[in-house]
């Protein structure tokens, strides 16, 4: 098998799902329990999710809200 | 009077009301899922403690990677579980409602899109191909140059021979996704992971999410197959993540929902 196959449930699978919480599904919205700069705060943290520790800085600061 | 919320409400994905569901037996936080109706949608959600998993806990977690990778697991193990018996519409985090009346009524608004968007995509789930570009093994290093005019007449035409292999590279990457696209009811080229985050080193040459029916799976990963053997020569391996729910074919944000009703 040439094709390496990698369950969406793996460890290494974590990049994809990021992803695609960031990029896309339903946004149910209406209930507003998150400001927008809140939300946006959690998508920071989800590219942080991806980003290894020594790249973790630029984005930190560049997701920081003064 | 205003009265502090104890619990709150996450909602993994929204179902059809008639679909048969097994549901997880835990969500995130250990948690129970529950199934809430509101005909013809569903939404499959746990009731956590405010405490942990309130508005206040995802704005001191924002910037929390390790919290938020395991909400995020958590949540997609229970859309991984559900899409293993039907169509799912994933929700985008955070999922949060301050009750089940909110949901409900959310559901209710905006149900009738919900329900076309489900049907539009009846029996589809998502897969991801990467193609990753790995190299070939080092040509031997033929004889020294004997003069200096030999060596620019060689060193030009191993540039050439290296465009030349990038053009064909790239022609294998279009044919191969062109192939896997025929076969899917819709696919999408996304921006291929920094090799950084990848955990790989080598270059990804496509990234790419294809809604695929689960009738035509086996016909897909056959294609799949026959792309990778048609690219491993040329030094690109195939990885398929999935199956996913549909997150890449189902961006239905605030404004279009919005716009519907």
């Amino acid at each position: 098998m040439t094709v390496e196959r990698i369950p969406s449930g793996e460890d290494v699978a974590l990049v994809d799902l990021v992803d695609r919480l960031i990029g896309g599904g339903v946004v149910l919205t209406g209930d507003v329990v998150l400001s927008l700069a809140g939300v946006d705060l959690v998508y920071v943290g989800l590219r942080l999710v991806l980003a290894p520790a020594h790249e973790a800085g630029p984005v930190l600061r560049a997701g920081a809200r003064p | 009077m205003d009265v502090e919320p104890v619990t709150v409400v996450h909602a993994y994905g929204v179902v059809r009301t008639d679909a048969v569901l097994d549901l997880p037996p835990t969500g995130i936080g250990g948690a129970g899922i529950a199934v809430l109706d509101a005909p013809p949608v569903s939404a499959v959600f746990s009731i956590l403690p405010d405490r942990w998993f309130g508005a206040d806990s995802w704005r001191h977690h924002a910037e929390d990677p390790e919290w938020l990778a395991a909400v995020a697991t958590e949540h997609q193990r229970v859309l991984g579980a559900l899409i293993r018996d039907t169509d799912v519409l994933p929700l985008r985090l955070p999922a949060m409602y301050r009750d089940e009346l909110h949901l409900r009524e959310y559901l209710r608004v905006e149900g009738p899109l919900l329900h076309a968007v489900l049907e539009s995509l009846r029996d589809h789930l998502e897969w991801s191909v990467h193609l990753y570009f790995v190299g070939l093994p080092e040509e031997h290093t033929r004889a020294r140059p004997t003069t200096g005019a030999d060596y620019l007449r060689r060193k030009s035409r191993a540039l050439a021979d290296r465009q030349e292999a990038q053009a064909n590279r790239e022609r294998l990457v279009q044919n191969a996704y062109a192939t896997l696209a025929d076969l899917s009811r819709q696919s999408v080229v996304n921006r291929p992971q920094d090799s950084a985050v990848s955990g790989r080193n080598e270059p990804m040459l496509l990234n790419s999410a294809h809604l695929v029916s689960r009738r035509h799976e086996r016909l897909f990963f056959t294609a799949v197959e026959e792309a990778a053997a048609k690219l491993a020569p040329n030094g690109i391996t195939v990885e398929v993540t999935g199956p996913w729910p549909p997150y890449n074919f189902v961006e239905l944000g605030a404004e279009t929902l919005a716009g519907q009703q």
